[in-house]
This record gives structure tokens, sequence and C-alpha cells, in this order.
């Protein structure tokens, strides 16, 4: 009988433990094709140089995400249908990051036609956002599509689409060396906790709370 | 046989009640006064920009929340929502931007009427809902 009791507290208590014990290590996958170099390396899909110019008129470039993780997407400002959600996802990572240096937000637009560095401006202080943390940015349209090409997501100019343009709504996360680590939907609240989340395991190593 | 006549009566007397409790939660949970045709419309053409809360985007787009329209003049939000903003209105919220509110010249009377006690209803209006006829003499006078 005793030995009963013993093993259903020993159960009990691993039991216990396991739902207490910390997640497993995670990690993050790498995206985009690879290749393998001569001698066995892997070589990581990775986002080649860009310049644009930001809301404030500065040139950037992959430079200044130089060591750092950043999110980016792609949007126009006249854009009626899923960028206010977008956006409204955006700031919350903005607000949350706010003071922490390593994470970076580059949304660039694919209207750049209208989005001149003027109304970005405009746009940007409409959402009173800190440029350092945030960059908005236009620039040659071609340039612009190639980009989006590299991050691997797909823009297109199509009359019959609400504001004339077609879009994914994803947030892409690159990391330090510029390698593709997640798309989330941009739109939806729960994926981008699952990509905060992800930030915080990128720059510390630990899954955030 | 005599058991089963038993159960039958039991059932009949006790399955009354429980009947009665039932129907009283679908209809506290189904009639009060809850607007659905207002809500599914809402949530349709009008949440993805001022969001889910009507807690709009900073000043990109305006929150219903304090909206002196919802609360003060309902009978001006008709022809607003019909036709949009223009974007040269200088009433648009920011006219350096393109961002306007969209035309739904396609919603009914009634689906208005619907809308707006819906807006009404959520953020308390002072003025008593919209009616049917309101929104038809405002659809026929929008420019």
């Amino acid at each position: 009988m005793k030995s009963k009791n013993e093993f259903f507290v020993l159960s009990l208590s691993l039991l216990l433990l396991a739902a207490c014990s910390p997640d497993k290590p995670k990690n993050l996958p790498y995206l985009g094709i690879k290749d393998v170099t001569a001698n066995g390396d892997t070589l990581f899909h990775t986002i080649p140089p860009f310049a644009f110019l930001d809301q404030d008129s500065a040139l950037i470039t992959e430079a200044d995400f130089e060591g750092k993780v950043y999110i980016t997407d792609f949007f126009f400002t006249s854009c009626p249908s899923i960028c206010p959600k977008m956006k409204s996802q955006m700031i919350r990572i903005h607000d949350e990051f706010l003071d922490d240096d390593r994470l970076v937000l580059l949304s660039h637009t694919i209207d750049p036609e209208n989005d001149s560095v003027a109304v970005l401006k405009a746009y940007a202080d409409a959402l009173d956002i800190k440029t350092s943390k945030w960059h908005m940015v236009t620039g040659d349209k071609r340039a612009i599509y190639d980009m989006a090409n590299k991050y691997l997501v797909s823009v297109a100019e199509d009359n019959q689409a609400p504001g004339g343009f077609v879009h994914g709504g994803h947030f892409i996360l690159i990391d330090t060396q510029k390698r593709i680590r997640g798309y989330y939907d941009g739109t939806k609240e729960d994926e981008v906790n699952q990509l905060m989340e992800d930030v915080t395991f990128l720059l510390d190593g630990k899954k955030g709370n | 046989m005599e058991k089963k006549g038993i159960s039958l009566k039991t059932i009949i007397l006790f399955s009354w009640p429980v009947l009665l409790i039932l129907g009283l939660l679908i209809w506290r949970f189904s009639s009060k006064g809850e607007n659905r045709a207002g809500k599914k419309l809402y949530q349709m053409y009008c949440s993805n920009c001022h969001m889910e809360k009507g807690e709009g985007l900073r000043n990109l787009i305006p929150s219903l929340e304090n909206s002196s329209l919802i609360d003060q003049s309902p009978e001006k939000l008709v022809c607003l929502i019909r036709n949009g903003l223009d974007p040269e209105n200088p009433t648009a919220q920011n006219p350096n931007i393109k961002l306007v509110m969209p035309a739904h010249p396609t919603l009914t009377a009634n689906e208005i009427t619907s809308l707006i006690q819906y807006l009404q209803q959520s953020w308390d209006s002072q003025k008593p809902l919209i009616s049917f006829q309101t929104v038809e003499n405002e659809i026929n006078n929008c420019p």
C-alpha cells in the first residue's frame, strides 16, 4: 500500500515538474533556397544590398541594419484594405521595442509614384513613430519590387485590387546575418505575438514572456 | 411495462423545467437587443480601418469612441458612409495622405440603418436610434 502511495506521489511530482519546466530550447528555421559550398558549408539565402530614402530623406542601406535584427513589410499609404491593420500591429512592435536598438523596422512603399518622402513623412507623423526605430522607405519602383522578390514575397500592380495594388500582409523577420527567419501574418494579433517572441529569441537566445 | 410507464412520466415531469431553463438561456443570449446585422456590417465594412473596437489608428484613422457624429448627429453618417470622403475635402483627416474613407454605394437603406444603429448602440449616442425613414430621406438628398 505504501509503495503504491509513493509511486503516486512520485508520478504526480514528475508531472508537475514537467508542467513547470521551461520550454525546450527552440530554434527558428532559415528560409529560402540553400546552397552548399565545395567544402560542405551551407550557404543560406541572404538579403542583398539596397538603398532607399526614408521619411526623413535619409538614405537607408543594408549598412544601417548591420548587426541588427529587423522586421520588414510592403505597403502603400493609400491602401484601404489590409494596411491599417498591418500598421496597427507594427505599432505594437514599435512600442514594445522602442528602447531596444537591436531591433529596427523597415516598411517599403510599393507605390513610390504617390508615396514620396513628404507623403511618408505625413504618414509616419500621423502614426507618431520614431524614425530611428521605424524607417518607411521609398525609391525606384523596380528596385523596390526586386527587393520584394529577394524577401520572397509577391507584390504587384492590379487595377482590380482595392487601391490598385496587391500584396500579402506579411511581416518578414531578418536576423543579424541578413537571413530570413520567419513570415508572420501582419494583420493577426496572435501571429504578431509569436513574431515578438521570436524577436526576443533572436536577440537574447531565449523565449520572451 | 409498469416501469416503462413510470419512466415516461418522470421524463415528462422533469423535462419541462429543463426546457424552461434552456428556453430562458436561449432568449437571454439571443435577444438581448443585440444588433447582429449591424455588427456584421461593421466587421465587413468598417473594422479594417476603424479597428475591431473602433479605436482607429492614432492620427491616421479617426477613433469612433468620441465621435460627435455618432453622438450628436447620426443622420450625417448616412451620406458619409454611402459616398465616403473625398481626398480633396478639407475635412479629410490628413490632406497629404490619400488614404480616404471609401464609398459604399451598394449598401441599402436597410443596411445603413442597421449599421448606424450599431454605431449608436456601441458608442452610446445621445440621440435616439436612427430610423429607416430618416436614412431613406438622407440617401435621397445625398450629394
